[in-house]
């Protein structure tokens, strides 16, 4: 009887712990699940900025359904272990009603959990062509690999040999292999290192011995990116005739500081740096109150924007059942600076961005 | 002929930081039998206060005295804490209170200077011509330290009256009592030593490259297979096989075909293929004499 009472609390005491993240609490929760410790913090807690000022933008205007949005963070380190870990605490610990990633690597290692939860999870930045069709509550406003990749390529074409120097994660690796299956033969090096590498001098070395004509440099970003050009540019005369293709790794200006010379002409591929009032404006003012977001760019701070703007609007229209949510996601026409009259429809990322082209001019990344 | 060469000189760096970090190895496992795999932790952790000191001052000799007084610092904690395990005789216990306090420590570095890369020098490094080769002045100073270092402390160990005090201890610690020294102190000062090559190590690394929180793990695991590969009584078997382990995956790695798809990623594979091969062939060390079986 003790045995059968003791079985009977536990359940009782376990069914209360698990509450489900649809149980329509009347609050709404977003975990976020980014990098905030590592080589691509910086990233996370740019994103970071972006949300907190834009929750109090949502709440201000009333949240939802006339309660304050609240915003869980759990460092992802860019990692799918630490990702998944991060996902099944928000889910079973604090209740969140939706969850938001930053690395490919983290939306990718948890797309099985968000089917099996019914979870819905929205990233703003992950690029990694395999989330399409990963699962059906994973999506991501941010244009696909595919996109850069095929810009990319289309630099690249006329070269008749490239190297390439890529970063083990999934969003490089998810590049690499663009280029490889897209130029073949013409690809006479390709080196991959760990993220937690430092000198890089032997892979330099042994591109530089390539005698290429093109050299991709695909690391993710950050430090990482910042000691692989400075230690190709102790050898910058080797490098005089190669052209360099990159990507937003070395956007900001000061993933190229102090390597000017060997920068010079590097060809940059990402997305159009947004020029309108409304995003300069607001991204002015994010970097006003809680600090610069210069790496991320701009495209990624309207998307982060978007994001958080879309899932408090669609829970405000349908609840917080994750099912509902998912499905107006889809259906909907979405508002924001990127997504404003999109629709996902039947894609898992944002369709209709465009690639743009940088060229650096003195020291400058140009829009060509 | 150049790409060889600088492939060469650019390992050399490595194969000598996994040398200090194998004989700093081997003198702390002669005097106590304990692996003190933290020295790879605790090497990260003087960098970091070398990085610190330097953001601080702009002084590279008053980030070198910081430095030096932390390693001397945690020699001297690590004498205190692996001490018991030595006089107890519990070596496998003081080896995993090495590697528990050594991964404390990481995380701690992790915490406070959170786990991104971070550079000691901003900018290009400067760099020497030797030839047909070229490298960082960190570089070269870490392998013309190392070749001294190596040098010195071969001759000590083999050569001196103070060395053979320090092979004597572990294997007959009642003479070497008897002739009055004083086997803590010896101790301690072999720790010291060990936490200031290895510190050494760290900095020159930290100049050369970048810090970050996990460096000395990677380095601590080949300077530990070097010293089982090479004999964990003859430091000559250490000296050749620190060397074996860096250079010769890193010759493999750049001299194999594209196609083949190996990389810098690759690397551990072959450390751990090239330590095997020397087991099987050389189970008792690289320099180890054909004994007699009774």
């Amino acid at each position: 009887m003790k045995k059968i009472s003791f079985l009977a609390i536990l359940a009782i005491t376990l069914a209360g712990c698990a509450g489900t993240p649809t149980d329509g609490d009347g609050t709404f929760k977003v975990g976020v699940i980014s990098p905030l410790s590592g080589g691509a913090a910086q990233y996370g807690l740019e994103q970071q900025r972006v949300f907190d000022y834009t929750l109090d933008q949502i709440n201000a205007g009333g949240g939802y359904r006339g309660t304050d949005v609240e915003l869980v963070y759990e460092d992802g380190k860019c990692s799918g272990s630490d990702a998944v870990t991060a996902f099944q605490k928000l889910v079973d610990i604090d209740e969140v009603d939706v969850v938001t990633t930053l690395c490919s690597s983290e939306s990718l290692a948890i797309a099985p959990l968000t089917e099996s939860s019914q979870v819905l999870a929205v990233s703003a930045t992950s690029s990694n062509p395999d989330i399409e069709g990963a699962s059906s509550f994973l999506y991501s406003l941010s244009y696909s690999d595919d996109l850069i990749g095929g810009a990319m390529l289309e630099q690249l074409k006329g070269f008749k040999s490239v190297a390439i120097i890529s970063e083990q994660n999934d969003y490089n690796i998810g590049l690499k292999n663009i280029f490889e299956a897209a130029l073949g033969d013409t690809v006479v090096a390709s080196e991959m290192f760990e993220p937690t590498m430092t000198d890089f001098r032997n892979i330099i070395e042994k591109v530089s011995n390539a005698d290429v004509e093109a050299i991709v440099l695909n690391p993710f970003g950050g430090t990482t990116a910042t000691n692989l050009i400075k230690q190709m540019a102790e050898s910058a005369a080797d490098f005089e005739d190669t052209q360099l293709v990159t990507h937003i790794a070395y956007l900001a200006d000061e993933a190229r500081a102090g390597v000017a010379d060997l920068a010079e002409g590097m060809i940059i591929v990402d997305v159009p740096q947004m020029t309108g009032d409304d995003i300069v404006q607001f991204q002015a003012n994010v970097e006003e109150k809680h600090g610069e977001v210069t790496n991320i760019g701009s495209y990624y701070v309207a998307s982060s924007h978007d994001v958080l703007m879309n899932l408090v609007e669609l829970a405000n229209e349908v609840g917080e059942d994750s099912v509902a949510l998912r499905d107006a996601l889809v259906a909907d026409e979405l508002v924001g600076f990127v997504a404003g009259g999109l629709s996902l429809g039947t894609n898992n990322f944002l369709k209709g961005v465009q690639a743009a082209v940088y060229v650096v001019t003195e020291g400058v990344a140009v829009m060509q | 002929m150049s790409f060889f060469l600088q492939i060469l000189a650019n390992t050399l760096v490595l194969g000598t930081q996994i040398l200090m970090f194998a004989m700093s190895l081997y003198l702390i496992r002669s005097v106590s039998k304990i692996e003190h795999v933290a020295l790879g932790a605790i090497a990260t952790f003087v960098a970091y206060m070398f990085l610190v000191a330097f953001k601080a001052s702009g002084s590279f000799v008053a980030a070198s005295i910081y430095s030096i007084v932390w390693a001397i610092f945690f020699g001297g904690l690590s004498y205190y804490l692996l001490e018991k395990f030595y006089k107890n005789h519990d070596t496998l216990l003081g080896l995993l209170a090495s590697l528990s306090f050594g991964v404390m420590l990481e995380s701690l570095i992790a915490i406070i200077f959170e786990s991104d890369a971070k550079s000691i020098i901003e900018g290009v490094l400067p760099t020497v011509s030797l030839g047909l080769v070229k490298l960082t002045t960190p570089g070269l100073i870490t392998i013309l330290m190392g070749v001294v270092l190596a040098v010195v402390i071969v001759f000590i160990v083999r050569k001196t009256p103070y060395g053979r005090i320090l092979r004597s201890i572990t294997e007959n610690n009642a003479l070497v009592a008897s002739l009055g020294v004083d086997q803590a102190k010896v101790r301690m000062f072999v720790y010291c030593l060990g936490c200031i090559l290895t510190g050494f190590v760290g900095v020159m690394i930290g100049l050369n490259a970048a810090v970050t929180p996990y460096m000395g793990f990677n380095l601590v695991i080949t300077a530990f297979i070097a010293l089982f590969v090479g004999g964990v009584t003859d430091i000559r078997g250490v000296v050749v096989a620190s060397f074996l382990l860096t250079l010769i995956p890193e010759f493999l790695i750049n001299y194999s075909p594209n196609s083949l798809g190996f990389s810098s990623s690759h690397k551990m594979f072959f450390v751990f293929i090239i330590a095997l091969l020397i087991i099987f062939v050389r189970p008792n060390g690289l320099f180890a004499k054909q004994t007699r079986k009774s």
